[in-house]
């Protein structure tokens, strides 16, 4: 049986390895492949934010009803990658090759803080919550588009 | 139902940055011991200059380091974070900095009367954390791998405490000093039980994560803690139990098993930083590997020590345990810590600072805080201590002095580069208000 739990978090894997790869190129001074793999990785971040967002999120505030707590945190926390996502690019085309570093390592941490206490606990509570409609959610959650 | 679950709450940068910047003070303290008795400190176990660096480090150094961290990411691994963590904060910080100052002075200068006062203080702050700790553990929401971890390593912290106590009541002449058994054991839950396990427990969560690897062995995360648990517990049955060449061979089979268990998480630590998909340079994967091949050496001459029955060796042993294993990766994740915080608590700040404001200013990432320049650096100074440590140990008469000098250097570059850091957010913050 599916659950959200295995099928965000290997989400959350994909969204490292595009994270890797841009890193890597910009660190190899490669810029246009840094380009593409960067807006790949926010593309697929993006998408990641917006299951959430628009489906898992509503559906575990409805199920446990608390609106004000975890996932408003959540919530919360894409913002501030979407800001750091925001400065990315303008480096990315004034080639400053240290900001765009910086930025991603801060990006990292912040990043991955968040996707710890989502595996370790929003995804798992979602389970328990969702219980028999996980299947339906994952199904709603693959329809949301990227943008 | 999860009304508990408090996934937000951050503690104010002042909690943990409170322990950050004491830390390195301890150890200069440390060095300066080292510095002052010199090669006399390393003859002898039981000197008093021996017992004094010691506890400034593991209390004053890394216990510090590890108290400050506790609270700041037990939101993150477990989903709780402390009540009242400015007061609790507050008052464990005076307390433990009292308490380790006095036994640190109780070593140096004994009397009855300031080892009992230590102990009451010291005591008291750690009782009232790992009761902090241990309570909120108990609301966590749901069952995170590293929980059994962590609860081993406060609980290890409190009996290292108790044995400490005895230990104490030996020294000022109430009971006998039941030596080594008793130093052993004491000894033993301190570095493994707190210590490695703290270490272990983290690395699960962390080392994946920031390295981009893949996951930790399933039966490693879920069966370590136990298998610990279990080893440190038979290690003190035994040691209650009078002598007896079964006994002692039981003592070595549980140590044997205690050093393959850090041996496998080395090797394993190792094993995925190999497989990481990050390719860019990172010093913190550095502090990381240093780490894992000291702890890989300690293993080794651990072993040596048990073959030859050469205490050299089992000095060597303790020592890198400390300083090459400990140091290496506590330094390592102080670093990213404290610069991550800077950042996170900065853009809080801005936040709240209103909407004319956020375009005006910009909040430091990561490394504006803390240069890859200055880790860098650190890393290069930490493995010349390192080196000249083990000189000091295998001729003392000859660099004891240079290795002091050396910690010297690595304690106060540490607290240089922690204390820029700060500077930058308290420039920050009152720029905002200012603004
Ligand atoms: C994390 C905490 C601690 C660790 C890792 C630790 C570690 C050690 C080590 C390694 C030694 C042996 C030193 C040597 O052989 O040269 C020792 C001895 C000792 N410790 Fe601790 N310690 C800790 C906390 C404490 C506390 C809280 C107290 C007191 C309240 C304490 C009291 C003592 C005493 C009295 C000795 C001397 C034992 C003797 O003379 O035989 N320790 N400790
Ligand atoms: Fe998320």
């Amino acid at each position: 049986m599916p659950n959200i739990q295995e099928y965000m978090t290997e989400d959350h894997r994909r969204c490292d390895e595009l994270f890797a790869l841009g890193e890597e190129s910009v660190s190899q001074g490669n810029w246009d492949r840094a380009k593409q793999q960067t807006s790949e990785f926010i593309s697929a971040m993006e998408h990641h934010f917006m299951m959430e967002e628009q489906v898992l999120f509503p559906a575990f505030e409805q199920r446990s009803g608390i609106t004000e707590g975890p996932t408003s945190v959540m919530r919360r926390e894409h913002q501030q990658m979407r800001e750091l996502f925001g400065e990315l690019e303008p480096a990315l085309e004034e080639k400053r090759q240290e900001d765009y570093l910086d930025t991603m390592e801060t990006l990292l941490i912040l990043m991955q803080q968040h996707n710890m206490k989502e595996e370790g606990m929003l995804y798992p509570m979602s389970d328990k919550e969702i219980g028999v409609d996980v299947e339906q959610l994952i199904a709603d959650m693959e329809q949301v588009s990227g943008q | 139902m999860f009304t508990n679950l408090s996934l937000q709450q951050n503690p104010p940068f002042s909690v943990p940055a409170r322990f950050f910047i004491t830390a390195p003070l301890f150890g200069i303290g440390a060095a300066l011991v080292f510095l002052f008795y010199g090669s006399g400190m390393l003859v002898s176990r039981w000197s008093p200059g021996m017992l004094a660096a010691t506890h400034a480090l593991v209390l004053g150094f890394f216990a510090t380091v590890m108290l400050g961290a506790l609270q700041q990411i037990l939101p993150v691994v477990v989903g709780v974070s402390i009540r009242h963590p400015k007061r609790v904060a507050g008052i464990v910080h005076l307390l433990w900095v009292i308490g380790i100052t006095l036994l640190i002075g109780a070593f140096l200068w004994p009397a009855n009367n300031l080892f009992y006062i230590a102990v009451i203080v010291l005591g008291s702050a750690i009782v009232i954390f790992v009761g902090t700790i241990l309570m909120s553990l108990q609301r966590a929401p749901t069952h995170s791998e590293s929980m059994p971890g962590i609860k081993l390593a406060v609980s290890s912290l409190f009996i290292t405490l108790v044995l400490g106590v005895v230990l104490i009541f030996g020294h000022t002449g109430v009971i006998p000093l039941f030596r080594p058994g008793l130093t052993n054991l004491h000894m033993s839950w301190g570095l493994i039980g707190w210590i490695a396990m703290l270490v272990m427990s983290i690395a699960w969560q962390v080392v994946p994560m920031f390295q981009i690897t893949p996951p930790y062995p399933k039966w490693l995360r879920k069966k370590t803690a136990s298998f610990f648990l279990f080893l440190l517990l038979a290690k003190s049955l035994i040691s209650f139990v009078s002598d007896s060449p079964v006994l002692s061979l039981l003592d070595l089979t549980v140590d044997i098993l205690i050093a393959a268990g850090l041996l496998v998480f080395a090797l394993s630590t190792l094993h995925l930083q190999r497989q990481t998909r990050r390719k860019v340079y990172d010093n913190h994967r550095y502090f990381w590997r240093l780490s894992m091949m000291n702890l890989i050496i300690v293993v080794i001459l651990w072993a040596l020590a048990e073959i030859s029955g050469n205490p050299l060796f089992g000095l060597l042993a303790g020592v890198l345990f400390l300083m090459g294993f400990a140091m290496s990766v506590v330094t390592g994740m102080l670093l990213k810590i404290i610069a991550f915080l800077v950042w996170l608590h900065l853009q809080k700040v801005r936040e709240e600072a209103g909407k004319s404001l956020r375009h005006i200013i910009k909040v430091p990432k990561m490394k504006e805080v803390i240069s890859s320049r200055s880790s860098n650096s650190l890393i290069v100074i930490l493995m010349f201590a390192q080196a000249a440590m083990l000189m000091a140990l295998l001729s003392p008469q000859h660099f004891s002095i240079a290795a002091a000098l050396c910690w010297l250097v690595f304690f106060c570059t540490l607290l240089g580069i922690l204390g820029y850091a700060m500077f930058r957010y308290q420039r920050f913050v009152k720029k905002a208000f200012l603004v």
